[in-house]
């Protein structure tokens, strides 16, 4: 117990001494915690930057490529008009094409918007106003002969050409008769256009928020005596779709499209609006991808996502567009990189100059340290105690130049934070943990140092050497 | 009593070869104020220092009470046993007199309240000549007369049986020098102790009940 008390009252018999000691360790810690909370800040505030930046990236055809490769062949018309017509066609990408691009570590997220018809028993499409006083003929369900008699055409190749391919005959044929509208599934509704440009607003109700929800036109309700709360019955679109899904209505919208545009598209009334997986997990057939957008992680990511669609197959003749700059990006991080790498060797040199100042100032101590322990050993303290009293002198210090430099620290990281770093992105300038951590680690580094200094001496001197050695 | 006895000890310093101290055969009683001594460099403080316990005889052996000080745990030899005033004092020149005085106490494991140890510290003080103002002051701002009062208080403090002193009065006037030897003299007699005190001062010798001389050649009990 009297080590302790005598080695509290010995540091204030060196108070020069110990000044300079402790003058270099708060000076050391404090650079330490600053640089190293300057560095962490701006690290923050590029990671707050990265996170807001919304990097939208969406798969296009390569047009230009596709010319070149294969260019068009001219069609000269009966006419005399002449069209181009492309000698390559591009599959379309599926649903099943963009999930599997979706999974990617590169992606923050991917938002989808799918689309398939729907068929339903007690349904039907709002009539088409053109043809008030015909029949609505939808050539769904059709039988060949009555698509041939629908074409005014003789052959089956003839009715193929009119579709516009082998897989559209298979699937009007496979189509059921009763198709009575469309549903479309989102992940986000920011990301369906008809309700961004304001073609389409919600009136009533509210906007899918489960599974199983869904939101009808004005028109379409009406049409089919429905209101909010009611559950409507689809099915998929081909033949052999048997699952029945039920969807609740949650709200009504109202489609504001000018009124012959309208009267032209009966079926823009007919969509039924439901989250993406009601739709993804539904089986219905020919579910079709209306709009893919993947959202990077960060700009950093986009070459890296592009290979990787590349190697899952992605066609050489499509490639990744992006909606925003990849300029702005760098303009806003490259500063704050710069700062937050000076600020990690700045952290690394006060360590390491820090550590050094304080061994040399213990080398120098040596001699008056030496003198005590020969003093303190020929009255009789035995080597492990003067070594106590030392350690402990050593570790009140840094305990003090530690409280000193976190008080310090505290008051200075965000006056400091705001000279330098010009957009700190809503970034913390607090005094982190790891900072206070870091700041700890430094002092026991710098006390486990000037310790070893004092041990050092006191064991390796006999008190006889050290007294006679003096005189 | 016999207390200390000295048998056969030769010492040489490391690195060198010829012996310092040769066959050295001396004993020691309670009560008795004994001078040591001799020319410059004939090795009198070599001789303390291993009475003391800093230092191991390289043949022979230092006997204290029938035990050889070589097995003791010396550390506690000298916290507790021996008090030893250094030719330069060795004080801790930062703290006070007092604080250098207490600390001995505490070293040799004295465990009653700080206040009455400074009290006790604060007498034995008194007793060689340090009055209460001057106890309380830094080392360094005492003259070279009050230091070795300091020094021998510190020496004393903790009771020990034997107490050595290197030149106590080298460099110290004579009336000083008259006034520290009779306090040796009242801890030889009155206090019981066995005093050792090395000094090439004949008035100091004066004091001793047994002088020895220490020469090259051989030790001579005058
Ligand atoms: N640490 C040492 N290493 C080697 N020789 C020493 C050492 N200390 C003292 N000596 C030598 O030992 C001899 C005796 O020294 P010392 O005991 O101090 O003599 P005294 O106190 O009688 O004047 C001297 O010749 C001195 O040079
Ligand atoms: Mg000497």
């Amino acid at each position: 117990m009297y080590i302790i008390k005598n080695s509290l009252k010995n540091l204030v018999r060196n108070k020069g001494r110990n000044f300079i000691i402790l003058f270099v360790a708060f000076l050391t810690l404090t650079s330490v915690t600053l640089s190293f909370a300057i560095w962490k800040i701006s690290d923050s505030s590029i990671q707050r930057y990265k996170d807001s930046f919304f990097m939208d990236a969406t798969i296009d055809y390569d047009w230009e490529k596709l010319e070149k490769d294969f260019p068009p062949t001219e069609i000269v018309n009966e006419d005399g008009s002449v069209t181009q017509e492309s000698s390559f066609e591009l599959e379309e990408l599926t649903l099943k094409d963009y999930q599997k691009f979706s999974h990617s570590n590169c992606l923050k997220s991917t938002q989808f918007v799918i689309s398939a018809q729907f068929a339903s028993e007690n349904l039907t499409p709002v009539p088409n106003n053109l043809h008030k006083n015909q029949e609505i003929v939808s050539i769904d369900g059709m039988t060949l002969e009555e698509l041939m008699k629908f074409f005014h055409v003789n052959t089956r190749e003839e009715v193929v050409k009119e579709l516009g391919g082998e897989t559209e005959l298979k699937k009007v044929l496979d189509t059921k008769d009763d198709t009575a509208g469309s549903l479309v599934g989102y992940t986000d509704i920011s990301y369906v256009e008809e309700f961004v440009n304001k073609e389409k607003n919600l009136t009533q109700g509210h906007f899918p928020e489960k599974d199983g929800e869904c939101i009808v036109s004005s028109k379409y309700a009406e049409h089919n005596k429905l209101k909010i709360g009611d559950t409507i019955e689809v099915s998929g679109p081909s033949k052999s779709d048997t699952k029945i899904i039920p969807l609740k209505i949650t709200g009504i919208y109202e489609a504001s499209l000018s009124e012959t545009m309208a009267e032209a598209w009966g079926e823009f009334y007919g969509s039924v609006y439901t989250t993406y997986d009601t739709v993804a997990d539904s089986d219905f057939h020919w579910i079709s991808p209306i709009r893919v957008v993947f959202q990077l992680k960060d700009p950093d990511s986009a070459e890296r996502f592009e290979k990787e669609l590349y190697q899952k197959g992605m066609s050489e003749y499509r490639f990744l567009s992006y909606a925003n700059e990849k300029s702005e990006y760098q303009k806003n991080t490259e500063p704050l990189k710069n700062i937050s790498h000076i600020a990690e060797i700045f952290t690394l040199c006060a360590v390491v100059i820090g550590s050094a100042m304080i061994l040399l100032i213990s080398l120098l101590n040596v001699r008056e340290r030496k003198y005590e322990v020969g003093v303190l050993r020929a009255m009789g303290m035995k080597k492990s105690a003067v070594a106590v009293e030392f350690v402990f002198e050593t570790l009140v210090m840094m305990v003090v130049g530690f409280v000193l430099s976190i008080l310090a620290s505290t008051l200075l990281s965000q006056p400091i934070a705001d000279v330098l770093i010009e957009n700190l992105n809503g970034a913390s300038t607090n005094l982190s943990p790891a900072a206070i951590l870091l700041c700890g680690l430094t002092a026991l580094g710098l006390s486990v140092i000037s310790g070893l200094c004092s041990v050092f001496t006191v064991m390796r001197h006999e008190p006889m050497k050290i007294l006679s050695e003096r005189n | 009593m016999k207390l200390l006895k000295l048998k056969s000890v030769s010492y040489i310093y490391k690195g060198t070869t010829k012996p310092v101290l040769n066959n050295i055969n001396m004993e020691f009683k309670t009560e008795k104020l004994y001078a040591i001594t001799g020319k410059s460099g004939v090795g009198k403080t070599t001789l303390l220092s291993l009475i003391s316990g800093l230092d191991t005889a390289t043949e022979g052996s230092v006997i204290y009470r029938n035990e050889d000080i070589a097995t003791l745990n010396r550390d506690r030899y000298r916290a507790s046993n021996i008090g030893v005033v250094f030719q330069s004092y060795n004080l801790l020149t930062n703290a006070t007199a007092l604080d250098n005085v207490v600390l001995s106490m505490n070293i040799s494991g004295n465990k009653d309240k700080t206040s009455e140890k400074k009290q006790m510290a604060l007498e034995v003080l008194n007793r060689v000549g340090i009055d209460s103002e001057k106890a309380k002051r830094k080392v360094l701002k005492l003259s070279g007369g009050e230091q070795q009062r300091v020094a021998i208080a510190r020496a004393i403090v903790h009771n020990p049986d034997i107490i050595i002193a290197d030149e106590p009065t080298g460099n110290l006037d004579s009336s000083t020098e008259r006034s520290i030897m009779k306090i040796f003299e009242r801890l030889a007699h009155e206090d019981k102790k066995c005093v050792i005190i090395v000094t090439h001062s004949a008035t100091a010798a004066e004091y001793a009940d047994e002088v020895f001389e220490l020469n090259h050649e051989k030790t001579h009990k005058c």
